[in-house]
């Protein structure tokens, strides 16, 4: 390894040299972030989504063709038996969260809001936000989104009007108007969702819809924290199937992406496209690497050639070159993930880059990135670098020395 | 047999029949010569008659593209580029026309090079730095050796050169024009002290120079013509 001080030495004594290679690691890390951050945002886009659905849907609905069932002992035996299908046996805090889902208008402040009311039959459920995980909401109370509460300027506390089509006490074809307090603002993380959705007591909804032993939807929880793990997908898929198959004639379960399925199909085919296609931003860097070591060795042909002279191997110098491209491309790496995390940090703070959240579904984007993006992204460079290295090596190695030292002097 | 076995023993360098064609200009076509162990040479010839060409060959930095060289009866041919590399380092020491320090290292540095690049050999790093002390001390440059080669004259960098190229004792020494950028006293300086060297060193000491006035001071004269080594 001696040898190496003598060959970075030669590198060291030039200053324009440096310049060069610090140009280099830039375009190199530049190029390796601008991959990473469009994978990120991709991953991101997918996670914040994901985990939104489901805290809007759970991890899957099981609903009726007709619309309203009977919510009764056969179909809580239906729900026993359901529990023991093989797909949820490696899921230990399954819940199935009973549920009425009905439509409303949400006045307050003389404007209002078409709303997706959920009348739940208990709030120990992941479809709300944890901060009012196991709080109960009492009669009279509703939570809202947070879209919603922004967009009809409603605080916490204040009192809002719900307009329900029918059953009027003067016409009953005349809407009805309910008055509840808002007891909380959730936020699921996609505007659509915040936008519509209202929470309240399922036996409150029951009694406004003047409904008694009926319910229109099932929630089923997994409660499992890595919801975007394609395994876990991949269960639900399976419980899905298996419910399918089990459920009577009428029903059906649907997991809880299956309304925007295509949009996630088309977000992971976009992730992968782009990963390839901006393979190009490294194959350029890694043009401007080529171009250092073509300079490097032109401009210090005669120093090279004296190290050969002296008795370098071909095999030395050919280590040497594969080790001072190992160390710009984690020179790069290393100054790439910091370019990442600095545009992640802006992502999270500058409006600037504040998303229109009716055309994107969620405010703001944020990086979510894998082991497998960053070994991807960093081992296919190294690859890349390697190659035309050596391409350009074995091309150099096959030149006469003493050739391109006569040009040096004539 | 006796004898021809000594003849073969004087005879370190053995060119035979050596050809180098560049694309489709011939640097060398067919050069034959014997060089003995010990001996001086000097080589004159033209321009581009070829000169550091079969300095190289000799050298192991080009390959022939006909014919072959022999040191001790070896074919470097037959050496693959890792065996090459380690002749190179043990056997021969090279001095150029323009010195060739490193300029981001100082003089020392420069000199201790070799016994860097030498990772193979059990060669006694200490030996090697009390022969580079003595040189300096000889040559005159002991307090040049935290310099760097920007602050050292062209003949100061050239004895630096040299020491380098002595500093692993080698049994040839290979010189490419070492005058060529130095005044006439500077030269003279240069190639009797190479020559001294040499002698101490036994070492087979091959000067390729247009000075004619300098290879006249060999003892062996040869010159490069059209291609071909003839003796003076």
């Amino acid at each position: 390894m001696k040898h190496f001080s003598a060959m970075f030495n030669i590198l060291r004594s030039d200053r324009s040299m440096f310049k060069f290679l610090w140009g280099v690691v830039l375009g190199l890390s530049f190029s390796m972030a601008v991959i990473l951050s469009a994978m990120g945002l991709m991953e991101g886009f997918e996670k914040t989504f994901l985990l939104g659905l489901r805290k809007a849907s759970g991890d899957l609905s099981i609903g009726h063709t007709n619309g309203f069932f009977l919510n009764n002992v056969e179909l809580d035996q239906f729900l026993s038996e359901a529990r023991k299908i093989d797909a949820l046996q490696k899921f230990p805090n399954v819940n199935f969260q009973k549920m009425i889902q009905s439509e409303s208008f949400l006045v307050a402040s003389e404007e209002s809001k078409a709303v997706l009311i959920k009348g739940l039959e208990h709030l120990s459920t992941n479809l709300i936000d944890s901060k009012v995980h196991n709080q109960e909401i009492l009669k009279g109370e509703i939570l809202i989104g947070s879209s919603l509460a922004e967009f009809l300027h409603i605080k916490k506390g204040d009192d809002v009007n719900l307009a329900f089509p029918k059953g009027n006490a003067v016409a009953d074809q005349l809407p009805s108007f309910y008055r509840f307090k808002v007891k909380d603002i959730i936020h699921h993380g996609i505007y659509q969702k915040d936008m519509r959705l209202v929470y309240m007591q399922m036996d409150e909804l029951k009694s406004i819809l003047n409904i008694e032993n009926k319910i229109n939807m099932i929630i089923l929880e997994l409660n499992v924290p890595d919801i975007q793990n394609t395994r876990v997908l991949d269960d639900i898929k399976n419980i899905e199937k298996a419910l399918n198959h089990l459920l009577p004639r009428g029903f059906y379960a649907r997991a809880f992406w299956r309304d925007f399925s295509s949009l996630i199909e088309a977000v992971r085919v976009e992730k992968k496209m782009m990963a390839i296609i901006l393979q190009i931003v490294v194959v350029v860097a890694i043009f401007n690497l080529l171009a250092f070591i073509i300079y490097l060795t032109e401009k210090k042909r005669r120093d090279f050639f004296l190290l050969r002279a002296l008795g370098l191997s071909q095999k030395s110098n050919k280590h040497f070159w594969y080790l001072l491209m190992t160390g710009i491309w984690m020179l790069s790496a290393i100054c790439s993930l910091v370019l990442v995390y600095v545009f992640s940090l802006s992502l999270k703070h500058l409006d600037l880059l504040k998303m229109p959240e009716q055309i994107y579904f969620m405010p703001r984007l944020s990086l979510s990135l894998k082991l497998i993006d960053y070994s991807m992204v960093f081992s296919t460079s190294l690859f890349l670098i390697f190659l035309m290295s050596f391409i350009l090596l074995k091309k150099m190695e096959n030149q006469s020395p003493i050739e391109s030292l006569k040009k040096d002097f004539h | 047999m006796a004898m021809k076995q000594a003849q073969e023993q004087m005879d370190i360098i053995k060119v035979k029949n050596l050809k180098k064609i560049y694309g489709k200009s011939a640097a060398l076509r067919g050069v034959n010569f014997h060089f003995k162990k010990g001996e001086h040479y000097s080589i004159v010839g033209a321009s581009g008659s070829g000169k550091s060409t079969l300095l190289y060959l000799i050298g192991g930095l080009e390959k022939p593209t006909e014919g072959e060289v022999l040191i001790r009866e070896s074919s470097l041919n037959q050496l693959n580029e890792e065996q090459l590399a380690h002749f190179r380092n043990r056997e021969l020491g090279f001095i150029f026309q323009f010195h060739f320090l490193l300029p981001g290292m100082t003089a020392k540095e420069n000199i201790l090079l070799p016994l860097q690049l030498n990772q193979k050999s059990k060669i006694e790093s200490k030996e090697v730095h009390q022969r580079v002390q003595l040189l300096a001390n000889r040559l005159k440059v002991q307090h040049l050796l935290n310099k760097f080669p920007y602050e050292l004259s062209g003949g100061e960098q050239q004895r630096i050169n040299i020491i380098r190229a002595l500093s692993l004792a080698p049994k040839i020494l290979l010189c490419d024009e070492p005058t060529g950028n130095l005044d006439s006293q500077n030269s003279w300086n240069v190639v009797a002290t190479l020559k001294e060297l040499a002698h101490e060193f036994q070492s087979t000491l091959i000067l390729v120079t247009h000075d004619n006035e300098i290879a006249r001071s060999f003892t062996s004269q040869l010159k490069m013509q059209d291609g071909l080594l003839v003796p003076i």
